[in-house]
């Protein structure tokens, strides 16, 4: 561990805090909580265990909404974009936490500030608008109830300024369904854990920034020679010249085996999606491909990924915007089994429009549409409108009734856990879950990220260690065929996955320029000497992996603790994928062997140092990483193994 | 130290539209001390160029 103790560079220095019950704002200095976490997510972990007590629910006014930006971000190091958005999760009532890239951030740390710190809760609806030291909360009476798009026009209409950068919330947020998102430059969406649903109860309708400072470096001329290095690094991919010229086109090979192992459909009853759906949604000729307009990147990034699209036929002709991705595909296709190009995108861009959470949309919108199809409700359920597989209309329909809440919208927008007490009827078996938030993530055949959606922290979602494919995972040299279907020696591969991404989160480098997409891209080598030399600290790679990644992922594990009750139990994959299996296609018969899960799981554990039996964290391995003050919190509330 | 607000490069982008727009300023002197303009040698998309 590093003994200089003072950061010189990358932090633009100050945490803001904006307290919403008392009108009142102040700064904070950085550095020390920089110090224990690297900054990021980190930090915001940090303020949230330091600040929220214990009996904190979601909506009261005592819970946080803190925005994290990385502390590379703002710097040329690249795809340094990030932002974390923590809060407490309206599912699951423990760590809340969506990601996401763009400008933004960027520009919060050009105003002066590293984090973006929310308490209280206004009593009538308000936009942040905070440009270098002007810090205002505004009145947004004639912004609350406009789509993304409408707000993002009037924001920008009203302060005259068109380089501001804007966080909002749609109709979804303020009508505070629970999976709603936050939604950055109109379509990077910070969607899991309900982040947009916690600053629609804070009556935010967005948070405008605009900032004009600088960003200063340790060491400018080596850190510059580092970026150079990670620059050069991640151009000469082949990956980043197919992503930059066709992204998405991966799916356009129907044999491609991603579509076999990667993809829930109609709502967990296959995982394999007929071949000729494939074809007709993303064929080159007129497919999705061929709608792609450009390609656009995220600040500082050397891929691009973001595909702008354009309808130029159809009854949804003139509809564009970009944000359309992968998960798009699982979610508002393959889910609900609509297979039309034009229908799927305009899905898509309706759903950042709304502010809702893609993910959660369609896994509640698919799970009505089972529930349609086995006769539990029916037409009287839903003001007569038709939810059977493949309706593009039906589903458009229901995703403009679940943000403004209309008719059986109104029960779906209270997630699925509440949904199922009202409809009853044994709808519960159909739902689809991880710690009470929706999931929409393949578990039958990847097993490495069926354990890393089970055990993620915030519920749910892929990003805390999923490995897939070749290559993808696992501290170098990575040799050998990584075969997705096997349990044996997965969980290192989660652990390791997992450890890294706290360490990117921190920093807000982006994991498709990172440990995420391969081998050849940036790893902790490079982060190592961009922290180095660009905040002037002395770190190794075992600083990175036994010290701050571990204090990243047991914050948020302890937050867990605190504030819910959850069990091993809770680490589990969804009931469907352990007792039914996949029915056609080459992986027909594959479902969750749950002896061999349990024993994946219990790998995992040792590797984290939590007690196997009840995946709790212990005192050795808390007083190891310093957090002794949390273990005795732990402690006193029995949440300590042993 | 980075500070974009200096930069002789300013680029506008919109979102809704898909519009990007850019222009370099007269205060631009392709970093007459440099072998390489410093824009160029450092654009993390590899976008800038010299050309003659």
């Amino acid at each position: 561990m590093s003994n200089k103790r003072s950061i010189k560079g990358c932090l633009a220095g100050k945490i803001l805090w904006i307290d919403l019950t008392n009108n009142k704002i102040w700064r904070e200095n950085t550095e020390k909580y920089a110090l224990k976490t690297l900054g990021g997510r980190g930090i915001n972990s940090l303020i949230m265990l330091e600040k929220i007590n214990c009996n904190t629910r979601w909506s009261d006014p005592e819970n946080l909404l803190c925005f994290g930006v990385g502390s590379m971000v703002g710097t040329m190091a690249p795809g340094a974009c990030r932002v974390d958005i923590s809060t407490i999760n309206v599912f699951s009532g423990g760590k809340g936490s969506a990601n996401v890239g763009g400008f933004w951030g960027p520009e919060l740390k050009y105003a002066g500030y590293d984090n973006l710190i929310i308490t209280g809760k206004s009593k009538k609806p308000v936009y942040l608008y905070i440009n270098d030291e002007d810090v205002q909360i505004r009145e947004a009476d004639n912004i609350w109830g406009k789509d993304i798009f409408e707000t993002e026009e009037l924001l920008r209409a009203e302060i005259k300024d068109r380089d501001i950068k804007i966080a909002a919330i749609g109709p979804a947020g303020e009508n505070l369904v629970r999976g709603s998102a936050i939604i950055v430059d109109t379509a990077k969406a910070a969607g899991g854990s309900g982040v947009g649903c916690v600053m629609g109860d804070k009556k935010i309708k967005a948070v405008v920034v605009r900032g004009h400072g600088k960003i200063n470096i340790a060491e400018p001329k080596k850190f510059m020679k580092i970026v150079e290095e990670c620059n050069k690094k991640c151009i000469s991919q082949e990956s980043t010249d197919f992503m930059r010229k066709a992204p998405l086109n991966f799916y356009a090979n129907p044999e491609w085996d991603g579509w076999n192992t990667n993809i829930v459909v109609r709502n967990g009853q296959d995982d394999q999606w007929d071949y000729e759906k494939r074809i007709k949604l993303m064929n080159s000729q007129n497919g999705i491909p061929s709608m792609i307009k450009k390609v656009r990147a995220c600040y500082q990034c050397p891929t691009g990924c973001m595909p702008f699209m354009e309808i130029r036929k159809g009854e949804y002709q003139g509809t564009k915007g970009e944000g359309f991705w992968i998960n798009t595909i699982m979610g508002h296709a393959c889910r609900v089994d609509v297979s039309e190009p034009e229908a799927v995108i305009e899905s898509w861009i309706l759903t950042n429009r709304l502010g809702l959470d893609g993910d959660f949309a369609s896994s509640v919108i698919s799970w009505a549409f089972e529930l349609y199809e086995k006769g539990i409700i029916s037409e009287k359920d839903t003001d007569g409108l038709e939810l059977k597989w493949g309706d593009s209309k039906s589903f458009i329909e229901m995703l403009k009734r679940l943000a403004h809440r209309n008719g059986i919208g109104n029960i779906l927008a209270e997630g699925l856990t509440e949904a199922a007490k009202k409809i009853g009827k044994n709808s519960e078996e159909y739902v689809i879950q991880v710690k009470g938030q929706p999931s929409i993530e393949p578990f039958r055949v990847p097993k490495a990220w069926a354990l890393a959606v089970s055990t993620s922290p915030v519920a749910g979602r892929h990003l805390r260690g999923a490995t897939m494919g070749n290559l993808r995972y696992g501290p170098k040299p990575r040799t050998g065929r990584f075969n997705i279907t096997d349990y044996q020696n997965q969980a290192y591969g989660v652990y390791w996955q997992g450890k890294t991404k706290e360490i990117e989160d921190n920093l807000g480098i982006c994991n498709y320029v990172g440990t995420w997409s391969g081998a050849n891209f940036l790893d902790l080598s490079d982060f190592v000497q961009l922290i180095n030399t660009g905040m002037g600290l002395n770190l190794n790679e075992k600083d990175l992996m036994d010290y701050y990644a571990p204090i990243g992922r047991n914050m948020e594990k302890a937050f867990n603790e605190l504030h819910t009750d959850m069990t091993r139990d809770d680490d589990m994959p969804p009931k469907r994928f352990i007792v039914e299996e996949v029915k056609t296609g080459p992986y027909k018969g594959f479902k969750i062997d749950i002896k061999k899960y349990n024993k994946m799981l219990d790998d995992y554990y040792k590797f984290w140092e939590w007690d196997i039996k009840t995946g709790k964290q212990t005192r050795a391995l808390m007083e190891k990483l310093g957090m002794t003050e949390i273990a005795n919190r732990l402690d006193q509330k029995g949440k300590l193994s042993g | 130290m980075f500070w974009p607000d200096k930069s002789s490069i300013y680029i506008y982008r919109n979102p809704i539209s898909g519009e990007t727009k850019w222009k370099i300023d007269n205060t631009c002197d392709q970093c007459a001390e440099e072998e390489t303009p410093l824009c160029v040698k450092y654009c993390t998309y590899r976008a800038l160029t010299i050309s003659d």
